[in-house]
């Protein structure tokens, strides 16, 4: 669990709100008993890959009032195509609907063929979008070098590149734990 | 490698010349092997502007090989502006014309007796009077060329009447809009009354092993043509990039003085593809197209858009976030044949002046120099072009112009080339690609900004430091440097990402070798050391390795606001990457021999 506890990709944000709910909560922080990884999980579920981290992205996305403005004039949903790799042993995919500044719709592991024409389709390695989740690797690294394969109008994403930017970094302060 | 052809224009004679294998594999080509051809040649007394400046059009090994991005030369001399190292690298097809012509390059020297332009159809040679041409643009010049040698498909690098006048700053273009557009290169054309060069040829282009090449062309290509970069700049072209650099901070406003401008969505690369884009461009061999072509409101003509330094130069940089005056600015400046960048730039200087007050309506011809007003801007253009007026002082480059004044540290430049469009409060690494690159204020050189946005290269070791790191990435910007000299010397554009690893292959495929990784970045290195040496020798010193006093000033807006470099740190972090001599700024003799440049070191140091 502290190894766990070390891979959170938490901003000093997202520490402050949970530290709230807990103080509210009248749970003794960092006491060593329940551990904060444990009231992220109850909060957010947000163990990648999981329906309920894209739930709780969904949720995220919707309340995260810096996200909500920085995304005010982004049209368009997005297809993750995520390759097997490592500890993933089939491909994932996972769906979102962005529409400014909100999330209206999220889908885990649609049948592609659903989404036939989706804005972007985002393709990685499963190593590769974990990186990028852990904070490991730059998302405009990424893209630049192409381990994230972007599929749509490059200048709409150019255009756009601080709410890429933002979009990730909630992603990442969903993200609590990596299977 | 093929040979190349010497012309000396003062006596009509010419020759070849066989380039010593020893320096092809040292070198490989293009501005790496002119430097080694050039470098006994390029002394401190050296006029640039007299006949017996050299003048060296060059491709390299990939040359017209259809590999990724690789229709391209450079030309290479002495700059006018800097008394420095010059070299300016061009697409289009000329390059890849002249090697199926049966030449790897043409070496010019001397000065025609009137104006001239020279006709290499294969092995046959003319020299032919261009006196009626003299005056003309550079587009019209290409096609009366074509006209008069009876030959549609031969490809016809020119100058305009910028380059006749030695504008200090004038380029040479082919190919209807492509441009070897940094130092000054135009103004020895001009020097030497070589109003144009036109070629034709119809050899094999050569390449060691084409059985191995082919294979790894399609390979490398097809990876280009998915890339990510690459799909940016097709899509939206080269100014595809301007709103991320502006959100950043690292996109120089109002003549360096902000970080932010607030109508970047009215001038950025998305914009011209979303209202006046009507077709791409591409150089020969090219996957990527970053080319622009724009239709103009009500206008039937297509014309060539501008790329990201022009957007920038004639846009935020002059307050002006009218996309279709820039189309226009851009294509006057082709038009006389003028660098983009040191053109908006010396105009950026005068309104910075005028606004200060160190210029007035009298100095500028009776112009009010209102930031964002078009007109002037249009007839500060001009002006210098025609060399009337004030342009006149300004056609000697932003440095000599401000100095007339008294006011030298106002220019943005660099050992007198004006400084690109790629700020380094944003971008900390372009601070050492600035101040430390051969030919003054590169950007090209090591387009390192590429890297603080995140573009790193692993297998060649450079990784990514925050954007504002600063001494810390200073060996960092060394490697960068060191390959890109290699691409300048196969001759490969900078815009093609290309895997090291798929890099060397077909270097080792064209050019019968078998490097590593490794033997390429130290040929890249020796190249970079020896055009160090060449201007140490033109009287460069540590102390030309500096930044204008504008960039050393915190921003007061934009994504970089207060950001202060800190120079001297990252300098000395370079000089102890490079293995320089710090009392003196030239390499060490131990490098210069470590990188067998005995020669070199011995020149220098005994």
């Amino acid at each position: 669990m502290q190894e766990n506890h070390k891979n959170c990709c938490l901003s000093d944000t997202l520490h402050s709100e949970i530290a709230g709910i807990l103080y509210y909560e009248n749970v003794e922080f960092w006491d060593g008993k329940i551990s904060l990884l444990y009231f992220l999980e109850a909060l957010m579920a947000a163990i990648f890959p999981s329906e309920e981290w894209l739930k709780g992205l969904e949720n995220k996305l919707n309340s995260d009032s810096r996200y909500n403005e920085i995304a005010k004039n982004w049209e368009g949903d997005l297809l993750f195509l995520i390759e097997p790799d490592g500890n993933l042993k089939e491909r994932l995919v996972f769906y979102l609907d962005l529409w400014h500044g909100r999330c209206r719709k999220v889908d885990y592991q649609p049948d592609v063929v659903s989404y036939s024409n989706p804005t972007f389709t985002l393709i990685a390695s499963y190593k590769d979008i974990t990186s990028i989740l852990m904070g490991k690797l730059n998302p405009m690294t990424a893209m630049m070098t192409s381990k994230l394969k972007v599929k749509g109008s490059m200048g709409y994403m150019m255009r756009n590149v601080p709410t890429v930017l933002d979009f990730v970094r909630v992603a990442q302060e969903v993200t609590t734990e990596i299977l | 490698m093929q040979p190349i052809l010497k012309i000396d224009l003062t006596t009509g004679k010419t020759e070849e010349y066989q380039t010593p294998e020893k320096w092809e594999r040292d070198f490989l080509g293009g501005a790496s092997i002119a430097a080694r051809i050039l470098y006994a040649s390029l002394t401190r007394e050296l006029d640039p502007l007299s006949p017996e400046a050299p003048l060296l059009f060059m491709t390299g090994p990939l040359t017209g090989t259809s590999g990724p991005t690789t229709g391209r030369f450079v030309v290479c001399g002495k700059g006018p502006a800097t008394g420095l190292w010059a070299e300016s690298n061009i697409g289009g097809f000329w390059g890849p014309e002249l090697r199926a012509a049966g030449y790897d390059g043409l070496w010019i020297t001397g000065k025609a007796e009137n104006p001239i332009y020279l006709w290499l159809n294969g092995n046959r040679f003319e020299v032919r009077n261009a006196a009626h041409l003299w005056g003309q643009n550079t587009y019209a010049t290409q096609e009366k060329v074509k006209e008069e040698i009876g030959e549609k498909s031969a490809r016809v690098c020119v100058i305009g009447p910028a380059g006749e006048k030695q504008v200090l700053f004038a380029s040479i273009m082919c190919d209807h809009g492509r441009m070897a557009g940094r130092t000054g290169l135009g103004a020895v054309m001009g020097a030497k009354n070589l109003k144009a060069i036109a070629v034709r040829g119809g050899n094999e282009i050569p390449v060691y092993d084409l059985a191995k090449y082919k294979p790894l062309r399609s390979e490398s290509n097809r990876r280009l043509h998915d890339d990510n970069e690459a799909k940016i700049l097709r899509d939206v072209g080269t100014s595809g990039v301007a709103n991320y650099a502006e959100y950043l901070g690292a996109m120089p406003v109002k003549y360096y003085s902000h970080g932010s401008f607030a109508n970047i969505d009215a001038i950025s690369g998305a914009k011209m593809t979303e209202t006046i884009l009507s077709g791409r461009s591409a150089c020969q061999g090219c996957v990527i197209a970053c080319g622009r072509v724009v239709t103009l409101q009500g206008d039937k003509f297509k014309r060539k858009g501008p790329e990201h330094e022009t957007m920038v130069g004639f846009g935020a940089n002059l307050l002006n976030d009218n996309l279709e005056a820039i189309v226009d600015l851009g294509e006057l400046c082709d038009r006389y044949g003028m660098d983009t960048i040191s053109t908006s730039n010396t105009i950026g200087l005068a309104f910075h002046m005028f606004e200060k007050g160190i210029i007035t309506e009298k100095e500028a011809g009776g112009l009010v120099l209102k930031w964002g007003d078009v007109d002037a801007i249009e007839q500060m253009v001009n002006l210098i072009g025609r060399r009337e007026g004030i342009g006149d002082l300004m056609a000697q480059g932003s440095r000599r112009f401000a100095a007339y004044f008294g006011v030298e540290e106002e220019a943005v430049q660099v050992n007198g080339l004006e400084v690109a469009y790629h700020d380094p409060r944003g971008v900390s690494g372009m601070a050492l690609s600035y101040a430390t690159s051969p030919r003054g204020a590169c950007h090209n050189q090591s387009d390192y900004f590429f890297v603080d946005f995140g573009h790193t290269q692993e297998s060649l070791g450079i990784t990514y430091f925050e954007r504002q790191a600063q001494a810390e990435k200073a060996a960092n910007v060394a490697k960068h440097q060191d390959w890109r000299t290699i691409f300048n010397a196969v001759v490969m554009c900078i815009f093609a990402n290309v895997e090291p690893e798929m890099q060397i292959k077909l270097i080792n495929a064209a050019c019968g070798l078998d490097w590593t990784i490794e033997d390429m970045m130290k040929a890249g290195e020796r190249a970079w050391n020896l055009k160090r040496a060449i201007n140490n020798r033109m009287g460069l010193t540590r102390a030309n390795d500096k930044l204008p006093k504008a960039l050393l000033e915190p921003f007061p807006d934009g994504g970089s606001a207060g950001f202060i470099l800190d120079f001297d740190a990252m300098l000395s972090a370079y000089y102890d990457a490079r293995g320089w001599d710090v009392e003196t700024g030239k390499p060490s003799r131990e490098k210069l021999v470590q990188l067998s440049l005995e020669d070199v070191a011995k020149d220098l140091w005994d």
